[in-house]
């Protein structure tokens, strides 16, 4: 019996190293979201440290204007 | 349509630049569409101040005040209470909100809706001690003034505003620009983002040479990472605490504010939530499709 290389494991480019690398690859793709979402979050994070004091008092001015008991 | 050869790697990495303003644009949008549902949607402004629980703790504020004014006065207190009408307080309170929505939605400033007492005045008039009466005084003198006090009681209750400030801000704002104007362009902005978004999808499926697997991964991380922004966005918009803020200032105002509160806050997760699945799923497909495909030539797409 004539085995070719297209038969074996090896041959086809599955072993035991190509499916650790393939599950490494796998988790490695499901955290994109999040690299996706940094810049808008960082933005927003750095955006709320440098004005979110002065929102805030300006808010809570204008409600303490506006709004009686 | 799956297009002919893989595309290479150029385009692969070009790729995300797309998808990361797709992104963007998506969180915003999302974003923009809530905040603008909540300040402009009258139906849900309607809703918010009509609700049972907030018309019943009007009655209560009504009902205490009345009792405060009958032993000042000296009239039934029962007789009075038992005209005072739910339905007339949920009247005022749609034509308040309908008020407050054409304000912000289109800069028109109407004259402020009025509950009236003169139901409640009739019955005062006739319930009123005589004996406690001064001499220059009338019964009808009496019903006039509580009738202005249960009044001016009942707006502060209804619209807790300082409404001449509100109706001296629109005018200073409205001669200086064009309020409805710049309101319905805001209100055109995220439909204008989302279509932004779906050219940039069909940018990434050409740069992708209309592959529809690969794009799956860009589209995915797009999806998912606008959720977590949008997640993220409202998480901001916490941190500034306005319903706590009002709460301080007004409780009846924080009351009638809660719906609004919790309508913004299901609809954000409600989105993210969306957004995040919508973004998983088309990574698992893109991964299962990887797998199938590199089981079959041994390698990446």
């Amino acid at each position: 019996m004539t085995i070719s290389r297209g038969d074996t494991d090896e041959g086809r480019g599955r072993g035991k190293v190509s499916t650790e690398s393939r599950r490494g690859k796998g988790i490695g793709i499901y955290l994109l979201p999040l690299l996706m979402a940094l810049p808008f979050v960082g933005v927003l994070i750095l955006g709320a440290l440098r004005f979110g004091p002065t929102v805030m008092k300006i808010i809570g001015i204008m409600i303490k204007l506006v709004v009686t008991a | 349509m799956t297009g002919g050869k893989n595309p290479s790697r150029f385009s692969r990495c070009v790729a995300w630049l797309p998808a990361l303003i797709f992104s963007a644009l998506l969180a915003l949008a999302i974003l923009g569409a809530v905040m603008m549902q909540a300040l402009t949607s009258e139906e849900l402004h309607v809703q918010t101040a009509t609700g049972d629980g907030v018309v019943g703790q009007q009655m209560e504020r009504v009902e205490a005040e009345i009792r405060d004014l009958a032993e000042e006065y000296h009239f039934d207190a029962d007789r009075v209470i038992a005209k005072l009408s739910a339905d007339e307080l949920r009247e005022t309170d749609r034509q308040m909100a309908e008020w407050w929505t054409r304000i912000v939605r289109d800069g028109v400033m109407d004259e402020t809706p009025r509950w009236s007492s003169s139901e409640l005045r009739a019955e005062i008039e006739s319930t009123v001690d005589p004996a406690s009466l001064e001499a220059d005084e009338t019964a009808g003198d009496i019903a006039r003034e509580v009738g202005y006090s249960l009044e001016k009681t009942v707006q502060k209750t209804l619209m807790p505003v300082r409404r001449a400030l509100i109706t001296m801000g629109v005018r200073v704002v409205t001669r200086k620009v064009d309020l409805p104007a710049i309101v319905r362009l805001t209100g055109q902005l995220p439909p204008a983002a989302m279509a932004v978004c779906l050219l940039l999808a069909g940018v990434i499926a050409l740069l992708l040479g209309r592959k529809i697997r690969v794009s799956l991964k860009y589209y995915g991380a797009a999806f998912a990472g606008a959720g977590i922004s949008v997640a993220a966005g409202f998480g901001v918009l916490c941190l500034f605490n306005i319903p706590g803020r009002v709460r301080e200032a007004s409780e009846g105002l924080a009351n009638q504010m809660s719906r609004l509160s919790t309508t913004i806050m299901l609809e954000s997760i409600g989105a993210a939530a969306v957004l995040l699945a919508a973004g998983y799923a088309c990574l698992v497909l893109y991964q299962r499709g990887t797998g199938k495909k590199k089981t079959r030539n041994g390698e990446h797409p």
